[in-house]
C-alpha cells in the first residue's frame, strides 16, 4: 500500500466560520496506480493535495488519517517530514509551470539545488543527473541552462515533470498539469506523464476539472462534491457504468467526440455553501432525482460493485437515472 | 546558483547604462571614492598644517591663488587639502552606516516578511517605534549618550535610526514574493526556511535593496555632516560637515572659497548617490516610467 488517506477533513478558519473544504474523505493508493480526482472549482481537490504535502495555510486545520508506506504523516513534525518526505516520496507537478520556476536562476541549478538537497552526490553528477532528466522528459539537455523566460510554456512543463521526478519518488502529484497549455502539447505532456509512470513504477495522483483527460490518463478515479466522494472506481466501471447523478450530469457536460451536434448540458445551480453545508447529500440542492430523504439522511458509500464506491441513496433506481439522464430538459432547475 | 558573481556586476552596467544621468552619477561617485583612496598622496599640503608666508607670518584666509589653488582658512590650513582629505571620512560614514542600515533592515524586512505572526509583529512594532522619533535629535542623543564621539560611534547611532525604512518596504515585497508559486514549490521541493530567505527570495528583491542602499548612504551622509556642522562630530576627524561647522563658527562667511567647495562636493555626492538610486527604483519597478 503506497498512501492511504483515512477519513481525512480539512476545515480553514474564516471570518464566516469553519469553511468544510474536505470532509472526510478515504481512498486507497498502490503502487503502480494512476489515480485522478475530478470536480469542478471549490470541490476541494487542492486542498485534498495541500494537505497531502503539507503546504497549508496557517488557518487549515486536517483531522483524519495519512498512512504512506506505514507511517502516518500527519503524526510527523515538520522537520522529519522535510527530510524524508518532501520531494525524496512525494513530489508535484505545480499547476502554473509558468510562474514554478524562479526567474533569477538557471532552470537547472533549482532541479540542482533538489538533487543536491537530498541524496549526497557531488555538484557535477548533479548536473549531469539534471542533462539525463531533461532528455528523459524530451527536452535538449543543453536547456538546463536557460532562464525560464528563455522557455516556452511546454518545456517550462517538462522542466517541472523532470524536477517532479528529480529524485525518483514514490508518489507524484499533478495538479492540473496542462491547463495553461494548448490541446497538442497538452496531450504530449500527459503521454509523456503516463510514459514516466509506467517506467518508474511509481503511484500518480491527477488533478483535474477535466474528466476526460482522466479518462485518457489514468486508471482509477475519485469523483468529488464539497468536499466528499461522490463515486470512485476504476475508470471504465464509471464511464461505462456511472451510479451517481453527478457523475451522469458530469458526462453530460462534456463532449462526446462520437455524437457530433450533441448538446452540451450543463448542471444547473451552484456549488453547495461549505461553510454552512446542507444536511444530508450536498448534491441533492442540485439533483434532478432528488427526494426529501436525500436534505435529512446522511449517505454512506455504498460499494455496487468491487471497488466502485457511490455515494447515493438510491443506487438501486440507477437505470430510471441513466435512461432519465440524457433528456436534457430534466438537468433544467426545479423552481 | 551563479547568479550574485560576474553576471552581477554586468547587471549592474547594464542597469546603469540605460539612464545617462544615472551613468554619470556613478561616475562621479567613482571619481570620489577614487579621490578619497588616493587623497594623502594627492593632497599638497597636510591639511591641518598651519602655513605661514615668507615672513613667518599665518595665511589667514587667504583667496585662491597659485599656491593654494582653493584658498586658506582662518587658521592657514589649504582648503584644497582639507577637500581631499575630508572626502574619507564622509565617504566612509556614508557607506558604512548606510551599509549596515541596508543590511539591517533588509534581515528584519525578510524574517517579518517571511515568517509573518508573532515574529512579524514583534519586528514591525520595533520598527514603528523607530519610526516615531525624530531623525537628528535622535542621532544628537545617541552621540552624546557614546561620548566622546567617535566616528564609529556616530556610524552606529546613524545606522541604528536610518535601517527602519528599508525594513518596512523590504517587507511589504517580501510579503508578495512568499506567495508566489516558486516559493511554494521550493518548500514542497525540501528548501529550509534560511535557503528559501537567502537563495530563493533575495535574488528577486535585490535591486530593490541597492535602491535603499543607495538612499541609505546619501541619508548616513547628509546626516553626518548635519552632526558635524551642529558641532557633535570628532573634533579630531576632518569631513565636508566638520568643514562648514568651522566656517560657521567662526563666522567667516565672507570666505566663500572656504565653505563653497565642501558644499559643493557633499550636494554632488548626494545628488548622484539619489540619481544612481533612481536608476534602480526604475528597473525594480518600470512602472516608474523611463524618460528617453
Amino acid at each position: 500500500m503506497m498512501l492511504e488517506v483515512r477519513n481525512l477533513k480539512l476545515k480553514y478558519h474564516t471570518h464566516q466560520g469553519k469553511l468544510r473544504a474536505v470532509d472526510g474523505i478515504s481512498f486507497k493508493l498502490e503502487q503502480g496506480d494512476r489515480i485522478g480526482i475530478a470536480g469542478e472549482s471549490g470541490c476541494g481537490k487542492t486542498s485534498l493535495v495541500r494537505a497531502i504535502v503539507r503546504i497549508l495555510p496557517s488557518n487549515a486545520v486536517v483531522e483524519g488519517e495519512l498512512i504512506f508506506k506505514g507511517r502516518e504523516l500527519l503524526l510527523m513534525d515538520d522537520e522529519d517530514f522535510r527530510k524524508f518526505i518532501r520531494w525524496k516520496e512525494i513530489s508535484i507537478i505545480p499547476q502554473s509551470a509558468m510562474n514554478s520556476l524562479n526567474p533569477v536562476y538557471r532552470v537547472g541549478d533549482q532541479i540542482v539545488e533538489a538533487i543536491l538537497t537530498h541524496s549526497k552526490v557531488t555538484k557535477s553528477e548533479a548536473w549531469k543527473n539534471t542533462g539525463k532528466l531533461f532528455e528523459f522528459v524530451g527536452i535538449d539537455a543543453n536547456r538546463m541552462y536557460d532562464y525560464p523566460h528563455q522557455l516556452s510554456g511546454g518545456m517550462k512543463q517538462r522542466v517541472m515533470i523532470a524536477m517532479a521526478i528529480a529524485l525518483n519518488p514514490s508518489l507524484v502529484i499533478a495538479d492540473e498539469p496542462t491547463t495553461a497549455l494548448d490541446v497538442i502539447v497538452q496531450h504530449r505532456i500527459l503521454k509523456k506523464i503516463i510514459e514516466i509512470q509506467k517506467e518508474l513504477e511509481n503511484s500518480l495522483i491527477m488533478i483535474s476539472h477535466d474528466i476526460s483527460l482522466i479518462a485518457q490518463t489514468c486508471n482509477k478515479i475519485i469523483i468529488m462534491y464539497g468536499g466528499r466522494i461522490m463515486e470512485c472506481g476504476d475508470i471504465d466501471r464509471i464511464f461505462y457504468h456511472p451510479y451517481h447523478p453527478y457523475t451522469l450530469g458530469l458526462k453530460n457536460a462534456f463532449p462526446n467526440i462520437n455524437i457530433l451536434e450533441q448538446n452540451i448540458v450543463s448542471i444547473p445551480g451552484r456549488p453547495p455553501s461549505l461553510i454552512h453545508p446542507a444536511l444530508g447529500c450536498l448534491f441533492a440542492e442540485r439533483c434532478p432525482f432528488s427526494q426529501p430523504i436525500c436534505k435529512k439522511e446522511e449517505v454512506s458509500e455504498l460499494e455496487v460493485e468491487e471497488g466502485h464506491f457511490v455515494s447515493c441513496l438510491f443506487t438501486d433506481e440507477v437505470e430510471e437515472f441513466r435512461r432519465l439522464a440524457k433528456d436534457k430538459d430534466i438537468w433544467k432547475m426545479k423552481s | 546558483m551563479k547568479v550574485i558573481g560576474i553576471n552581477f556586476l554586468a547587471q549592474q552596467s547594464k542597469i546603469l547604462k540605460r539612464n545617462r544621468l544615472a551613468f554619470g552619477a556613478a561616475m562621479i561617485i567613482l571619481f570620489i571614492i577614487l579621490i578619497s583612496i588616493f587623497s594623502p598622496w594627492m593632497a599638497p599640503y597636510d591639511p591641518m598644517k598651519i602655513n605661514y608666508d615668507k615672513n613667518g607670518k599665518v595665511l589667514i584666509l587667504n583667496p585662491p591663488s597659485n599656491k593654494f589653488w582653493l584658498g586658506t582658512t582662518l587658521y592657514g590650513r589649504d582648503v584644497l587639502s582639507q577637500i581631499l582629505i575630508g572626502s574619507r571620512v564622509t565617504l566612509l560614514i556614508g557607506f558604512f552606516a548606510g551599509f549596515c542600515a541596508a543590511l539591517i533592515g533588509a534581515n528584519v524586512g525578510l524574517f517579518s516578511g517571511y515568517f509573518g505572526k508573532v515574529t512579524d509583529n514583534i519586528l514591525m512594532r520595533i520598527t514603528d517605534i523607530v519610526y516615531g522619533m525624530p531623525f537628528e535629535p535622535f542621532i544628537i542623543v545617541m552621540v552624546i549618550i557614546m561620548s566622546p564621539p567617535k566616528i564609529w560611534t556616530i556610524g552606529l547611532a546613524i545606522t541604528l535610526i536610518t535601517w527602519r525604512t528599508t525594513a518596512r518596504v523590504v517587507r511589504s515585497e517580501v510579503l508578495s514574493i512568499r506567495e508566489r508559486p516558486y516559493i511554494i514549490l521550493a518548500k514542497i521541493r525540501g528548501a529550509g526556511n534560511l535557503r528559501i530567505i537567502y537563495k530563493h527570495i533575495v535574488p528577486n528583491i535585490l535591486p530593490l535593496i541597492l535602491v535603499y542602499f543607495c538612499a541609505s548612504v546619501s541619508w548616513s551622509v547628509i546626516a553626518y555632516a548635519s552632526i558635524s556642522f551642529l558641532g557633535f562630530g570628532d573634533p579630531n576627524v576632518l569631513s565636508w560637515g566638520s568643514m562648514l561647522y568651522d566656517v560657521f563658527a567662526n563666522g567667516a562667511i565672507r570666505a566663500w572659497w572656504w565653505f563653497i567647495p565642501p558644499g559643493i562636493c557633499l550636494s554632488l555626492l548626494i545628488i548622484s548617490l539619489y540619481l544612481v538610486g533612481r536608476a534602480y527604483e526604475e528597473y525594480a519597478n518600470p512602472r516608474l516610467g523611463v524618460i528617453r
